[in-house]
């Protein structure tokens, strides 16, 4: 008996309706209500009307680019300045410091996270993320806040600010070198220093300890407090616990170490006969390893026995915490001198781990530092530290940037056979940054037929953007999609990204002239369509929206950016002074980039201009050749208009190209936007932007 | 030459059985020292058995270092 199988589904049920093919029997999806048709097989029946909407989910892996998209991850300074420092995430987007101050105008402030910190001989040590590439100004503690103070004017008169910056080919010659060595930080997670809390002639104090199973470490102390202290001694008694298990293990660990019941004296000074003599003056520090004369080398993990010795301490366990309780304060340490006067608050504990006696592991692969610039501070940025690797009360760091990365010049075009290499403020040379940093432009190869992106036109329009002010002075703090981010910001520059014949293509979304000025001149079209070579039923007008075009107010959100504060966000509201003042208000965010009231102002104009000048959308299609044509081109339409009551006229627009799609059987597609001329071939929305009356509130 | 004091008020039982007080501890070039309040040192018979007090004048964390140092 022969069996027929059928194991594809549209093969038995039609998917539009739900029905068995060739029956009336439905297995389908569910009814809709509205229209009383089956619905196809797999549509999701939401339900009926009257119900609150459901909580969407959460998205899955996504935990980063969650963080990237959030405003706590912005670098561009916030309204309130006063807050605590931002530690970097893991895995947070290095951002890209872009711009240059020219004519008082531009420069970049921002906001780093803070990646590395740690403490040497009692001196802060920060390193920051500043940028991927190489920033081409040099950190300037006049031009840097730690929250509302200024860097130059906080107690720390030594405080310093320098960059480190390796190159890929660096480290992928020496990767095991470490390009933040000599900043008083080590390359490595296992290889930091920190503050114990403050041993007081009060209360009780808790530190941990090394692991001496594995750390090599040095302990250096401070004497912390005010006046005189040179008489003023104290004792302490000592608990140990595991760390682990937070088990009291102090008279196992005092019987490994041999010494008998222990007390600690602290901030005791001896002569050179060793006879204890008194206490030691405010701000004296001691390395441990300078005293055993291992000079900055660090002290060793005990081995052999001694090991077997502590690991009986608690079951093997090696990491302990310490806890000494005050017993008793002596300002008279030395009988034969007067008691001290001052107040004594403390010996601080500052412990550097390692795991070489060298401290810097040499056996690192830090090549994860390659090709970024990092900020790296000397000196007390904050004034009360504490303990842990810097104070608990922070204060964000806020820094300016006269010039950001430095980039291949394209806006200045090629010197020799090679750009010049500096920072920049034109939004192209950005575009061709991301695309280099992306591996999609040759460095060594500039010859245009190998570059993504049409090259012969970028200087020309490099000067349009100056002319007019348009800088880019900015963040990018998010791991974006090129072509996305460029496309998106193109209009903000009068410039669209385009695709064209296989190669990305800079334009202008309005004609310029020879200057590199917006055209008011007459403008020929780059092609005339007809009823001749548009094809039949082709041709399609879409009015615009009523509300895409009543009268409005532009608001331009941009960045007031100067040297002397961080900077804010402005906004500036134009509208047609013959518009009403309470118009509705649509808003346009350009504080990412543009630090140019000017360039605000110009933008919203356009965006005034085409609102009250371009009415319709057209789409139609050609088998005229159209290969010359691209969009943003500026198209003549020249229809006759008839009707059954003797209307009978030629009718003409003109349009600007917005897309064109072309068909494999030779029939193009062109969608235009309606781009009107006046009487003497002047485009009226570049009149209109040039010579219009507009309304500005700063 | 380098010395670290570590320790004072030492009272310890020396290896021929006697308890001496007021004994000072040091390393001196990587050796441990134990000197009376006289300034002898602990050596021989007279070496330091086992210590019953001692005030301690060097973070704890570096008696597992002293201790794992050879005495003279």
């Amino acid at each position: 008996m022969a069996v027929n199988r059928t194991s594809r589904i549209d093969e038995i049920i039609d998917p539009t309706t739900g029905f068995v093919k060739g029956t009336n029997r439905y297995i389908g999806g569910h009814q809709d209500l509205q229209t009383f048709k089956r619905m196809p097989i797999g549509t999701i029946y939401k339900g009926g009307a009257f119900k609150g909407r459901r909580q969407r989910k959460a998205k899955v892996s996504q935990n980063i680019q969650i963080l990237d998209e959030s405003l706590e991850n912005f670098k561009h300074p916030n309204s309130n300045l006063d807050v605590a420092q931002k530690i970097a995430n893991t895995a947070e987007t290095v951002p890209i410091i872009f711009g240059k101050r020219t004519n008082n105008i531009g420069g970049v402030w921002m906001q780093p996270s803070l990646i590395k910190a740690g403490t040497d001989f009692f001196n802060q040590k920060l390193i920051y993320v500043i940028s991927q590439g190489d920033i081409s100004s040099s950190p300037d503690k006049a031009k840097a806040y730690a929250g509302l103070k200024k860097l130059i004017f906080l107690e720390d008169q030594s405080i310093t600010v320098n960059h480190l910056y390796s190159t890929a080919a660096t480290l992928a010659t020496t990767p095991n070198s470490c390009p933040i060595s000599g900043t008083g930080l080590y390359c490595g997670n296992d290889i930091y220093s920190y503050l114990s809390e403050i041993l007081k002639p009060s209360g009780s104090s808790l530190s941990r300890s090394p692991d001496r199973a594995v750390e090599f470490f040095d302990r250096r102390t401070l004497t912390r407090g005010s006046g005189d202290t040179s008489n003023t001694t104290f004792v302490m008694s000592l608990q140990v616990f595991d760390a682990e298990t937070g088990a009291n293990v102090t008279t196992a660990y005092q019987s490994y170490l041999g010494f008998g019941n222990m007390q600690f004296i602290f901030n005791a000074r001896y002569d050179s006969s060793f006879n204890l003599i008194g206490g030691k003056t405010v701000g004296t520090i001691e390395s441990a390893a300078q005293v055993l004369g291992i000079g900055t080398t660090l002290i060793a993990p005990v081995t052999g026995s001694s090991l077997t010795s502590l690991q009986g301490v608690s079951n093997g366990r090696t990491k302990f915490i310490f806890k000494h309780t005050f017993v008793s304060l002596d300002t008279q340490t030395n009988v034969s001198n007067p008691a001290s006067t001052g107040t004594l608050e403390g010996v601080q504990q500052e412990t550097i781990i390692g795991t070489s006696a060298t401290i810097q592991n040499t056996s690192n692969d830090n090549s994860s530092f390659a090709d970024i610039t990092f900020l790296a501070t000397t000196g007390n940025l904050y004034e009360q530290p504490s303990s842990g690797t810097f104070p608990s009360s922070t204060k964000q760091l806020y820094i300016f940037y006269e010039q950001g990365v430095k980039v291949d010049l394209f806006s200045a075009g090629l010197t020799g056979s090679s750009y010049t290499v500096g920072a920049s403020n034109q939004f192209i040379d950005l575009a061709m940054y991301l695309f280099k940093i992306y591996k999609k432009i040759d460095g060594n190869n500039t010859a245009a037929i190998v570059a993504p992106v049409e090259l012969s036109n970028l200087q020309n329009l490099s000067s349009f953007c100056t002319n007019n002010s348009m800088f880019f002075n900015g963040i990018i703090s998010k791991a974006v999609n090129i072509i996305e981010f460029i496309s998106s910001v193109a209009p903000f520059y009068l410039l669209s990204f385009l695709s064209v014949g296989g190669k990305y293509q800079f334009a202008p979304i309005l004609p310029i002239n020879s200057s590199n000025q917006i055209d008011t001149t007459a403008l020929t079209p780059v092609a005339t369509f007809t009823e001749a070579n548009i094809l039949p039923n082709s041709f399609r007008k879409i009015y615009l929206n009523v509300e895409d075009r009543r009268d409005i107010v532009v608001n331009c959100i941009y960045t007031d950016c100067i040297p002397t504060e961080v900077a804010r966000r402005k906004t500036v509201s134009v509208r047609f002074t013959s518009s009403s003042l309470d118009s509705p208000t649509e808003q346009y965010d350009l504080s990412e980039f543009c630090t140019d009231v000017n360039h605000s102002i110009l933008y919203a104009k356009y965006e005034l201009a085409r609102r009250k000048h371009s009415t319709h959308d057209i789409a139609f299609s050609t088998p005229l050749l159209t290969t010359s044509l691209i969009p943003t081109d500026i198209i003549k339409l020249e229809l006759q208009r008839k009707n059954s009551v003797g209307d009978d006229r030629t009718e003409t627009n003109y349009y600007q190209v917005t897309s064109i799609t072309y068909d494999n059987n030779g029939i193009s597609s062109i969608q235009a936007s309606h781009f009107p001329l006046d009487s003497n071939d002047i485009a009226e929305i570049s009149k209109e932007i040039t010579t219009g009356t507009f309304t500005v509130l700063q | 030459m380098s010395v670290m004091f570590f320790a004072m008020d030492i009272n310890a039982i020396l290896e021929d059985g006697t308890e001496v007080t007021n004994v000072k501890g040091f390393v001196i070039d990587n050796k441990k020292v134990y000197k009376t309040s006289e300034g002898t040192i602990l050596t021989g018979t007279k070496k330091v058995k086992t210590i019953i007090s001692s005030t301690i004048l060097v973070p704890v964390e570096l008696l597992s270092y002293i201790k794992n140092i050879e005495n003279e």
